[in-house]
């Protein structure tokens, strides 16, 4: 046994080696990352329908696009058949009513500040705000033309790369394990297998969670417009949009909040009491969803620290911004597996 | 001669194939798989080479599933508290061992060392879940193979224990 001491410090070396490569190789691609991880999430989603057709003897490949072609043509009966997601005028009102609004609030923020804020009377607040605002407002307009371009490219790559990922994945895997040396050999086995398992549950664990967020929050809304007569306006947008963010931990459903906020500035006559009704549909949506919708569908896929995932979701925001946020717990839960493997192996070597 | 060379051309790549399907087939485990069975467990199998005294896994390390030993030999140790292992079986060609890691996370029993250059096919608890997903009825009767097999073996060391509580009894 005395052989397999000297291998320790080799193995942790090799498996270093690995991931900076692996890393560097993202960074160094940082184009394919959206297009890449995008596909990834695309077939761990559709893996159990594709896996359902294969039991019934159709090749991967083919049952990748069947539960594809079943996808898109719901979402496209649920776009017809769903009152529009944003009304011609409320789209009007989101170019002209948003930067009315703002100005109007910040000059009376300005004139509330210059009464009871004494000290600041000489700092202009509002009009720094707003010239950051409109700048900011400013660069999204510019770059807007790009990131459609690119976004389009994205929105055809991914089913496109999420295709040979599903069809070709397993041999693809199979020859990635060939290659590994004998000492390394079951314990990748085992990584791959976990891996696997930990990413593909919490991805569609996600996802139900995302649809029953965003479900409970249009029924939220509905019940406030029909009960309490306070005016909800662009309910099934609102929700899915807060459905959709809610995939990222904790700030998801601020997202929403400032996704809802911007819409309702931007439509006229709409009360205060409407953006504090939806405030408070997001918070009980939030916890209905941390109290019992989670814990239903999440169970123990990715079981990872809150501070872990805090610190996850910083890391992920701060190098890859939005897409950093949404692949940082599928990657900490990697990470962290890999970890799991290496030292329950050289627990092992040690004893 | 010549024609000879050209046969054994064009049918090494099936004969390759075929003598998978045969191993695999005279394991006990794989026992009641049909030949077109057997094709899909030949697609899902690794096989690997060890160099001879390469260590091919360690005892109390996670184990991740059995091997079939398709050409070479295999010395399974166990450690003892005197330093010097006990060898616990020699196997070769068309012996399998480690199959109780396939029921998934549990430490390795024993220590296999290839004892010459082996050629081992492996078969693990992911491929064994893999196939359960996709071919039930192939996964059935791998997992019922696996049960008899570590019944067989339960048998086995219950007499074992039997015989050397009766040694120990007539002392």
């Amino acid at each position: 046994m005395k052989r397999i001491f000297g291998e320790i410090p080799g193995r942790i070396i090799g498996i270093a080696a690995a991931v900076a490569v692996i890393v560097l190789l993202i960074l160094t691609v940082q184009v394919l990352i959206i297009p890449v991880v995008g596909a990834m999430f695309l077939a761990y989603l559709l893996d159990p329908g594709v896996v359902a057709l294969q039991r019934r003897g159709m090749r991967r490949g083919n049952a990748f696009l069947v539960v594809l072609g079943i996808c898109l043509t719901a979402l496209l009966v649920a776009s017809i058949l769903l009152p529009g997601p944003l009304a011609p005028e409320a789209a009007n009102g989101l170019n002209k009513r948003v930067p009315d609004r703002i100005s109007n609030d910040l000059e009376r923020f300005e004139k509330w500040k210059d009464s009871h804020l004494r000290i600041l009377a000489n700092v202009d607040l509002g009009g720094s705000v707003k010239t950051r605002l409109f700048d900011f407002a400013g660069r999204i307009a510019t770059e807007l033309p790009g990131l459609a371009a690119t976004f389009t490219v994205d929105i055809l790559l991914i089913p496109l790369i999420a295709f040979f990922l599903v069809r070709d994945g397993r041999s693809l895997r199979r020859k990635m394990l060939n290659m590994v040396p004998n000492t390394y050999f079951e314990m990748t086995v085992s990584m791959f297998y976990r891996i696997d398992q930990q990413i593909g549950g919490y991805l569609r664990g996600r996802l139900i969670e995302c649809v029953l967020s965003g479900l409970v929050q249009l029924a939220l809304m509905v019940i406030t417009q029909a009960l309490f007569r306070i005016p909800q306006p662009n309910m099934v947008l609102i929700s899915t949009v807060s459905g959709i963010l809610n995939f990222i931990p904790y700030v998801g459903p601020i997202f929403g909040g400032i996704f809802g906020t911007v819409l309702y500035f931007g439509t006229e006559g709409l009360p205060a009491t409407s953006i504090w009704a939806l405030y408070g549909v997001i918070a009980v949506t939030h916890l209905i969803d941390n109290l019992v919708i989670a814990p239903a569908v999440l169970s123990h896929n990715v079981d990872l620290h809150p501070l872990t995932v805090v610190l996850a979701l910083v890391i992920g925001g701060e190098v890859f911004g939005v897409l950093g946020l949404l692949i940082a717990i599928p990657v900490a839960a990697s990470i962290k597996v890999i970890a799991q493997e290496v030292y329950a192996n050289y627990q092992v070597q040690v004893r | 001669m010549k024609s000879d060379g050209l046969w054994s051309n064009i049918f090494r790549s099936k004969r390759k194939k075929e003598s998978l399907a045969d191993i695999l087939h005279h394991i006990p485990v794989f026992s009641e798989l049909t030949p077109m069975e057997l094709r899909v467990l030949e697609k899902v199998v690794h096989m690997r080479n060890y160099r001879s005294d390469e260590t091919i896994f360690v005892e109390t390390e996670p184990g991740a599933g059995m091997y079939v030993i398709q050409n070479g030999r295999v010395n399974v140790l166990l450690n003892h508290k005197s330093g010097s292992p006990i060898i616990l079986a020699e196997l070769e060609k068309g012996d399998f061992f480690g199959e109780m890691a396939l029921l998934g996370d549990s430490a390795r029993s024993a220590t296999a060392i290839a004892q010459e250059p082996c050629e081992l096919i492996g078969f693990f608890h992911p491929d064994l879940i893999e196939i359960l997903n996709l071919h039930p009825r192939i996964g059935a009767k791998i997992s019922l193979g696996l049960a008899r097999t570590l019944a067989e073996r339960l048998r086995y060391t219950s007499e074992q224990l039997r015989e050397i509580w009766d040694i120990r009894g007539s002392q």
